[in-house]
């Protein structure tokens, strides 16, 4: 019926929230396995409603496969951020219960995003995931970078959310009701659509583009990912661009599918700029975290190719492409947390040179996720940039399957870059061993799906077809 | 009715003038409360008790007190401040020509929705013998229940933020705890004889 697993996290989160101030020993280690725990049970309630179609509370939220399916994936992604933190040594400053609560707020938060249908409970869900991501990236208190990058991501945050408040003061101007549906008859009915709307959904796009770190408002994007904590960037790169993804989709497709037009002409400048920005940037950087943050904005870029015609294709090939995404990202920022030397997470790229002589099948596996995300064949990362390109292929938009091919090219430099420098560089400084052999496992499964995809893509490709068929059919 | 509205108008174009010309920064956050109290007025004069029982509470009873806190604790030198008023003057008053434009260009244009147009009418309600506070309520608390949840949330997300960001457990305090006292072993003290 209702939003029960939304319901089942929020008694959790309290439920945890209550317990802590009387867990004196060990507690962030406690209390991060029982957020494991909630979320592997919210899990199962999501999945029992993956059929239900249902609007609920006055139109203010949608159940639907789609929405039931991305949720799915960002608790996946979030368990195993939750997971890695506590498998790996952090930095005392992290060790605190409140980590993994807040980490728990903010899937709250994106689970209303992806299900809401209203610009009011959107916005109020979407401050609710980047209220939390805001003090995970400042959490580290010793470390001046840190609440540098937690500053500038807030005040940049907080800019996105006074463009989007804007944007859709104008749209409920215009059509007197923030509910989705209300706009899209309101879209429907008029025979043209007032200027002013396209300047309420350009105000919108502007923010979500910020959130998303989607070039030209990509400029936060290296310094957060660099001064916040690793596990932090690992968290921030994963499920929250998938939420966006979510409502962008949600909001682009259906209450402003009729102006597909001109706000394609903005998604196609968007990825274009992204994808150039994304693989130029990353050609001189030195550390692996602002490497790892162009590398986003590059495949952000990419995805939302996805977006411009606007079709039930599109969207399939996004959501796939959003899965194989966390695959490789979650398995390269695996690698960069465990690179530590006398406990102290390094994040140079000097720093994994000679990784291949110490530990032969680490390295192996991190090759094969580099090179996923570069695009070589017959890896999982060369499937979705396939399956992106034939749909814009499809829908003749030459000029932007080329500018994406070069881009990728240029980007696969810097991941081969990096391969070398694993491989045939001599060891310059020792790191300390990989001592946990659960995140060697992990690794190697996360290397191991990149590597097998080629075998079962129709699986993949059924399996969001089918979901997004649900999108489509209550259009 | 009238009348009143006239004499509040005034006394509130007045105050907020004098928020603007007055050499003393503290003065001017005065000023500012006198404002709001006189607007809130004009806002209880045509009946919309709620908009201005909000003004009071939040505007004078939070925000206006810490302009005033942070004014005593700057300490602003206000003859810096007037520096290169002159310089600045022509691009003031382009934007007040531009504001008011632009103010002139929606009230003439027809481009937004009247207020007849929106799905809940407040001023159905009032005129149906329902006070302003009361229908709100129903609505916050029925219609919009949802989003007044999440709003709880976020409340509560920005405590919990507050307090990791802000709270430092001090290690070397001198303070004893009554339970490690309790379970301390007679041997492990030291003994002075």
């Amino acid at each position: 019926m209702i939003i029960i697993p939304e319901i089942f996290l929020s008694i959790g989160f309290l439920l945890i929230l209550f317990i802590t101030p009387f867990i004196k020993i060990n507690a962030h280690v406690k209390v991060g396995y029982f957020t494991l725990l909630i979320i592997f049970l919210t899990q199962f309630f999501v999945l029992k409603d993956i059929f239900l179609f249902e609007e609920i509370f006055n139109g203010f939220f949608v159940i639907d496969s789609f929405g039931s399916f991305l949720k799915s994936i960002i608790l996946i992604s979030a368990g195993l951020v939750i997971y890695f933190y506590l498998i790996i040594k952090n930095e005392k400053s992290l060790l605190r219960p409140e980590f993994s609560l807040v980490i728990l707020i903010s899937i709250i938060g994106m689970m209303l995003m992806v299900s809401a249908n209203n610009l009011l409970s959107l916005f109020l869900s979407m401050e609710l995931q980047s209220l939390a991501l805001y003090i995970l990236v400042s959490f580290s208190r010793e470390d001046i970078n840190s609440s540098e990058a937690g500053v500038k991501y807030f005040v940049i945050g907080s800019l996105s959310t006074c463009i989007f408040l804007f944007g859709s003061s104008l749209i409920y101007g215009l059509v007197g009701s923030t509910d989705f549906s209300n706009i899209s008859q309101f879209m429907s009915d008029q025979y043209s659509i007032p200027i002013m709307l396209i300047v309420g959904l350009i105000f919108i796009l502007v923010s979500l583009s910020l959130k998303i770190s989607a070039a030209p408002f990509h400029m936060w994007t290296p310094d957060v990912y660099q001064g916040a904590p690793t596990i932090v960037t690992t968290f921030l790169s994963t499920a929250p661009k998938v939420a966006v993804f979510a409502v962008l989709i949600r909001l682009l497709v259906f209450p402003f599918g009729e102006i597909i037009v001109d706000w394609g002409k903005i998604v196609i400048i968007l990825s274009i700029s992204s994808m150039i920005i994304g693989s130029l940037g990353a050609l001189k950087q030195t550390d692996l975290k602002r490497l790892m943050a162009y590398s986003t904005i590059n495949h952000i870029g990419f995805i939302m190719m996805g977006l411009v015609p606007g079709s039930e294709d599109g969207i399939t090939a996004i959501s796939i492409y959003l899965i194989f995404y966390l695959t490789m990202n979650l398995g390269a920022f695996l690698v960069i947390l465990n690179m530590q030397r006398d406990q102290i997470n390094v994040t140079s790229i000097k720093d994994l040179s000679g990784l291949y002589k110490n530990e032969p099948i680490l390295a192996a596996c991190f090759a094969v996720i580099l090179f996923s995300m570069a695009g070589i064949p017959p890896l999982a990362g060369f499937i979705g940039k396939l399956l992106i390109l034939n749909i814009v292929i499809d829908n003749n938009l030459f000029f932007l399957a080329i500018i994406a091919v070069l881009t990728s090219v240029i980007a696969a430099f810097y991941y081969i870059r990096l391969v070398k420098s694993i491989f045939f560089d001599p060891p310059v400084h020792d790191l300390d061993n990989f001592s946990n052999s659960q995140s060697k496992f992990l690794l190697s499964i996360l290397s191991l799906f990149n590597l097998t995809v080629i075998l079962y893509p129709q699986f993949f490709l059924n399996l969001c077809a089918s979901i997004t068929l649900s999108l489509f059919a209550l259009k | 009715m009238l009348f009143f509205f006239f004499v509040f108008s005034f006394i509130v174009i007045i105050s907020s003038l004098s928020v603007v010309f007055s050499s003393n920064p503290v003065h001017s956050v005065l000023f500012l409360i006198f404002t709001f109290f006189n607007t809130a007025v004009i806002f209880l004069l045509f009946n919309a008790e709620f908009l201005a029982m909000t003004l009071i509470i939040v505007y004078v009873g939070a925000v206006a007190v810490l302009f005033l806190f942070v004014v005593m604790m700057l300490n602003i030198n206000d003859s810096l401040m007037k520096e290169g008023f002159l310089k600045y003057f022509p691009f003031g008053l382009l934007l007040i020509c531009i504001f008011f434009g632009e103010l002139y260009m929606i009230f003439e244009s027809n481009v937004f929705i009247t207020p007849s147009d929106i799905r809940i009418s407040i001023s159905e309600l009032v005129d149906g013998g329902m006070d302003n506070t009361k229908s709100i309520g129903l609505f916050l608390y029925t219609d919009y229940f949802i989003v007044f949840q999440i709003s709880g949330f976020l409340l509560l997300l920005a405590m919990i933020g507050a307090i990791v960001l802000a709270h430092n457990e001090k290690i070397n305090t001198r303070y004893n705890s009554p339970i490690d006292q309790k379970i301390l072993n007679k041997k492990d003290v030291i003994k002075l004889n």
